[in-house]
């Protein structure tokens, strides 16, 4: 009998050596977060969260678990987190905007939309909230949404993010300006004069360089089918090789214009998305 | 019905105990070591960290550290095995603490394409005198690490020193310093192609970068391409074929001639890879069979 219950007790103590208290769980999920341990971090969580813990420690876990996949760039991941916070959570608010910023940045400016528009009893972060409305806006490309955000901006932000509030401004300027260039327009100026449709895009280099390739090789037929007349052998191959450049450099005149486009927004969404970042973190952190 | 009393009194004890930050350390590190003997590296590594985190004492700390890092190299996470190393605070720490972090420290970096840092670790650990299995590991790692550096002769040396521990016999040393300065000899060191030199090369007469890199096939076929089209190009202007001359002429001949000159550049940069991996080969192989030699 005795030596039973040694055994039971000794079992039930080297169990308990990989035991941790409540508040223990917390810290330590917070020591693997700030050492950079996210992968560690994220595994812990996980299983600590199938033990379903009480409120206050799921929702420290779930903005732990937000933040390690925020750090390790697995925004989807790192949103779903954020939103298992409730809004009991000292963390509600910062997990909220980081998850609708995540969403923005996945390209899901309705999804980020829904969250901030959602949040409640934030009066505190109001003009925030309205800064990151007028970033997915943006976003977006819906001017129209964007000034009304912007207007009730004004005279709101105080110095806490008045510099991103200008660049905002700047960029939606930019945005209005900006001439989108037409593959049509492109390949038609290059149907004409080879490269002068990459020219249009605004790749000049290229567009030369084009003109002085597709311009020699019909330069090159011409002189074969004077000379030796269209059904010669030499006529007919380097006819086919300028065929296939003519057609090549109309197909790279429109290409270019679809990519300069998406190169235009891409850097422009990239700067937007900077920019909201950067209230995010000196308001939260 | 006295010791069933006994029990309750003893588990409520135990449950103030362990409730709160106080641990066994008792068998600290069964439950990690369990884990990792199962293969699953990533929670044995959550648990050393949670020994870590709970324990103040620089012993336990060093001993969940090194395991930790045990764990990251049975992952082949190399960059991981040497960062977790350097949280150990070495000062004060017992000679055998001191050889296992230095030594698996250079092991991570030399296996982490980082040879000069696992040099300058190995260097540190020299200064010392250790167990003669130690010494001998030191001296095999510095020899590969050198090799990495491609720093022959430091190399050689190494080995040489690590055959002096590792062989016993005199005979069989003398045999092995034999066979290891027949891999050592000029004629079986890979010597090094200069990608510059087979450019200029290939600037003056194209196919000669070819030539100097050992690929002859493709030297000659570079050269009759070149003088193909030469031939094409100056053709085509003598029967007043202009343009026909300039662009598919010339206009291709420059095209190939500026492309075989980044061809033979990246074929120097091969070779160089090919005859080093195979010197790499040979001389592990050869420093395997000798440490074999230590076991015995």
């Amino acid at each position: 009998m005795k030596l039973v219950l040694v055994i039971l007790l000794g079992c039930w103590a080297s169990s308990a050596i990989a035991q941790l208290s409540v508040p223990d769980k917390g810290k330590f999920t917070t020591h693997l977060v700030n050492q950079e341990y996210f992968d560690e971090a994220i595994h812990y969580i996980e299983s600590e969260l199938e033990l379903k813990p009480h409120l206050a420690l799921r929702d420290s876990f779930n903005y732990l678990k937000g933040w390690s996949h925020y750090s390790l760039k697995e925004l989807g991941r790192s949103a779903n987190s954020f939103l298992q916070v409730s809004s009991n959570s000292p963390f509600f608010y910062k997990s909220r905007f980081f998850a609708a910023y995540n969403n923005s940045h996945l390209g899901l400016a309705k999804s980020s939309d829904y969250i901030l528009k959602n949040l409640v009893g934030g009066e505190k972060y109001n003009a925030l909230l309205h800064f990151e409305l007028a970033g997915n806006a943006l976003l977006k490309r819906d001017l129209n949404q964007f000034d009304n955000y912007f207007s009730s901006l004004q005279g709101n932000t105080g110095f806490a993010f008045a510099q991103e509030k200008q660049k905002l401004w700047n960029y939606a300027t930019e945005i209005k300006n900006h001439k989108k260039k037409s593959p049509v327009v492109a390949g038609l100026f290059s149907a004409i004069i080879p490269g002068s449709g990459k020219i249009y895009a605004g790749k000049t280099g290229e567009g030369i360089v084009s003109f002085i390739i597709v311009g020699a090789a019909g330069f090159t037929v011409l002189e074969n089918y004077n000379k030796l007349g269209l059904k010669h052998a030499k006529t007919i191959v380097f006819g086919t090789l300028f065929s296939v450049l003519y057609i090549g450099n109309i197909y790279g005149s429109v290409f270019t214009v679809k990519l300069v486009n998406e190169e235009f927004n891409h850097e422009m969404d990239h700067k937007i998305l900077f920019n909201m970042h950067i209230p995010l973190r000196n308001i939260f952190n | 019905m006295k010791w069933i009393i006994k029990y309750c009194l003893i588990c409520t004890f135990l449950l103030g105990i362990f409730s709160t930050r106080s641990y066994s350390k008792e068998g600290i590190f069964s439950f990690p070591d369990k884990l990792a003997s199962e293969g699953k590296w990533l929670e044995a590594c959550i648990e050393l960290e949670k020994v870590i985190f709970l324990f103040d004492e620089k012993e336990i700390q060093t001993q969940a550290i090194i395991k930790k890092a045990l764990c990251h190299k049975h992952e082949h996470d190399f960059e991981k095995v040497a960062e977790t190393l350097n949280r150990v605070y070495l000062f004060r720490q017992p000679d055998s603490i001191v050889f296992m972090v230095k030594y698996e420290k250079a092991m991570a970096y030399y296996l982490n394409n980082e040879p000069g840092k696992a040099i300058f670790e190995l260097q540190s650990l020299q200064s010392r005198s250790w167990r003669k299995e130690d010494s001998a590991r030191i001296m095999l790692l510095t020899s590969l690490g050198y090799l990495a550096m491609q720093e022959w002769e430091e190399s050689q040396k190494s080995a040489e020193a690590f055959l002096a521990i590792a062989v016993a016999t005199p005979t069989k040393q003398a045999l092995y310093k034999a066979h290891l300065a027949q891999l050592f000899s000029e004629k079986n060191i890979p010597k090094q192609l200069s990608p510059k030199k087979a450019k200029n090369l290939a600037r003056f007469i194209p196919g000669a970068g070819h030539f100097y890199t050992g690929k002859i096939g493709e030297g000659l076929m570079s050269f009759s391409l070149h003088a193909g089209l030469l031939y094409f190009g100056i053709d085509q202007f003598s029967n007043k074929f202009y343009f026909t001359g300039y662009t598919a002429g010339f206009g291709l001949l420059q095209r190939l001639y500026s492309g075989n000159l980044e061809r033979v550049q990246h074929l120097a940069e091969e070779v160089n890879n090919e005859k080093n991996t195979q010197f790499y080969t040979a001389l592990f192989q050869f420093l395997s069979e000798a440490s074999g030699q230590m076991k015995q």
